[in-house]
């Protein structure tokens, strides 16, 4: 590569992360949260604490089910039916009941049942945990296909980064192993802790920007390609993909139990039930889709058809007998997010994800050093205050805002509808108060541990928090079954000591007064 | 010129591009469809990255154009009828 091309290339790689860098890395971080989004639902709506063990696990689905049905007015028509079993993330029957009526137009009634009474839970509206998953991937816009159209953009222009970086790395095998953060200039210091959590950290860098893209862009480019071909038809379109859904027949018959017809798939395969999709309801041409718990697989969409009037199977889809196209497509959501191997795999993903974000981190302040200290067009004073001060007051303000919205949905009782409402603008004023601090702090050094600091105590408090509202300790906790409710308790203590530490052991001296 | 490419002209390339492909290679089998819903975003990047690799800046906006030009020209081409 000739001098000039690698020069274009680096400056592609300087200017793509200086603009989006800040949006990448609010897409790595949250994206991190957001991993444990199941876990940290019971932790944050106590309400759905329930005692998960081998024996309730077996639960009889049918009650919930048919009082569930019962709540849907009489002259309303039930269009769809989502049941999603009880797991150890989510220890309680959830139920989906989608229906049409002239009175009240389209309307869909979510409720939660507890597994051993069947009776209902109360209702609690969407959480925090909800927030970081929605936040994660559609930055919570209005249009959501446009959200998730824009998270996977940002995924290519990584994909981009990585590339051009790795074209203008020459010294990728010795950077492997240099990592000065001690004795050397601030410049050399991010410079190699850039290049060492870029180079080890490559093949998930990639994975994870890649799937990313695809699950951001493909939902709304292939539709685009589709209709541009059949110049606007939505249903040729959906016609040629063979997914047209089948039609119901206007003829009323009844439904085979919805309880006998998850017994015959589960002793017909062996495989554990995890959520159930009813089409059609009450008539001759209803089915059940019941998906299955496919633990170390890439896959989600292993289902049975099941003809929800006779009880008979129609078909299976399992990944053995699909096409390798559709299983590579399949594997998209899974390997994004690393929830096809354990918990101890979503924190590998975790530690990852915040090598991700301290990549771009690392890289944005490794511009900002080079750019004060270079000799032809050096940044002024007020624009290198205006810039560190934004890049510390978003990076490290999304740690307080994510940390501070889980004390405020818990302190706070919000309106049961318009929880996430409450909690979305919690967020942002937590996070505009964090820039606003850093933006108009003159010493930096301090904002950086405040900030830094402030989010360790906050980690370092959730079990306090969480055993003052519950009088719920972690033992309590562990004993009564609520495994990921204690497990947010220490991992919370665990994480914030880790960031104190940090803290405690930031570098004296200022780089201010090092320059 | 290289920035209008890689912003806009990247983004309509791959559109019309995945549209040409599909129009050509057909919807059955399916697995054709999913394979080019895999390859969009590889075809994007391509698209972007290429408007920067080029050592002459008025290449990347010409070269887009055409195959915008020349997928347009195949979806016009073979009615729906076809597909």
């Amino acid at each position: 590569m000739n001098t000039t091309k690698l020069k274009r290339i680096y400056a592609l790689h300087s200017w793509l992360a200086l603009i989006s860098g800040l949006f990448i890395f609010t897409v790595c971080l949250t994206g991190t949260i957001a991993l444990f989004g199941k876990e940290i639902k019971t932790w944050v709506t106590p309400e759905l604490r329930q005692a998960y063990t081998q024996t309730n696990a077996k639960v009889n689905i049918q009650d919930p089910f048919e009082k569930a049905i019962q709540v849907v007015p009489s002259s309303a028509t039930i269009t769809n039916v989502g049941i999603l079993l009880p797991s150890e993330k989510k220890p309680y029957i959830e139920t989906f009941i989608s229906y049409s009526s002239k009175q009240e137009g389209q309307e869909t009634l979510r409720q939660q049942w507890q597994i051993n009474t069947g009776k209902l839970l109360p209702k609690t509206g969407e959480d925090t945990a909800q927030w970081f998953i929605n936040f994660h991937r559609f930055f919570m816009i209005p249009n959501t296909q446009a959200g998730l159209a824009l998270v996977g953009f940002f995924g290519i222009l990584m994909l981009i980064l990585i590339i051009t970086g790795l074209l203008m790395h020459r010294n990728i095998v010795s950077d492997l192993f240099k990592w000065h953060l001690v004795k050397k200039s601030l410049r050399t210091r991010f410079r190699t802790t850039h290049n060492l959590l870029a180079v080890w950290g490559i093949p998930f860098h990639i994975m994870i920007a890649f799937t990313g893209a695809f699950l951001g862009i493909v939902s709304i480019l292939t539709p685009i390609s589709g209709l541009i071909i059949f110049e606007g038809d939505k249903t040729a379109l959906v016609k040629a993909l063979g997914q047209e859904p089948v039609k119901p027949s206007g003829i009323y018959a009844p439904m085979y139990p919805l309880e006998l017809a998850k017994q015959k798939v589960e002793e017909a395969t062996n495989k554990k039930v995890r959520m159930i999709l009813i089409s059609n309801w009450e008539d001759t041409h209803a089915h059940y889709e019941l998906f299955f718990v496919t633990p170390s697989t890439l896959s989600t969409s292993s289902h049975a058809r099941i003809n929800a009037t006779s009880g008979e199977i129609i078909d299976m889809v399992v990944q053995e007998n699909t096409a390798t196209s559709f299983n590579v497509i399949n594997s998209m959501a899974p390997l994004h997010y690393g929830n096809y191997g354990g918990v101890w795999l979503k924190f590998l993903y975790a530690f990852l994800g915040i090598v991700s974000s301290m990549l771009v981190a690392t890289g944005l302040a490794l511009w900002l050093e080079k750019r004060r200290n270079n000799s032809k067009r050096p940044l002024s004073s007020l624009n290198f205050r205006l810039l560190e001060g934004t890049f510390i007051g978003v990076t490290l303000g999304l740690l307080v805002a994510s940390i501070g919205v889980l004390y405020v949905d818990r302190l706070w009782e919000f309106p049961v509808e318009e929880r996430l409402y409450y909690i979305g603008l919690s967020y942002f004023i937590l996070w505009g108060l964090s820039l606003l601090y850093a933006l108009i702090s003159i010493n930096r050094r301090q904002v950086n541990k405040h900030l830094l600091g402030l989010s360790g105590l906050g980690f370092l408090g959730l079990g306090l928090l969480d055993w003052s509202l519950t009088r719920d300790s972690i033992l309590t906790l562990l004993s009564q079954n609520y495994f990921y409710a204690a497990g947010v308790n220490i991992f919370g203590f665990l994480f914030g000591l880790i960031l104190l530490l940090i803290v405690f052991r930031f570098p004296k001296r200022s780089h201010l007064k090092e320059a | 010129m290289r920035l209008f490419s890689f912003l806009l002209l990247s983004l309509v390339m791959m559109i019309f591009l995945a549209s040409a492909i599909l129009v050509l290679i057909g919807f059955t089998p399916l697995s054709n469809v999913y394979w080019l819903a895999l390859s969009t975003p590889i075809l994007w990047l391509g698209a972007m990255f290429y408007s920067y690799w080029d050592d002459k800046a008025w290449r990347p906006p010409v070269v887009l154009s055409v195959i915008i030009l020349v997928s347009i020209i195949i979806i016009i081409m073979n009615p729906i009828s076809q597909v």
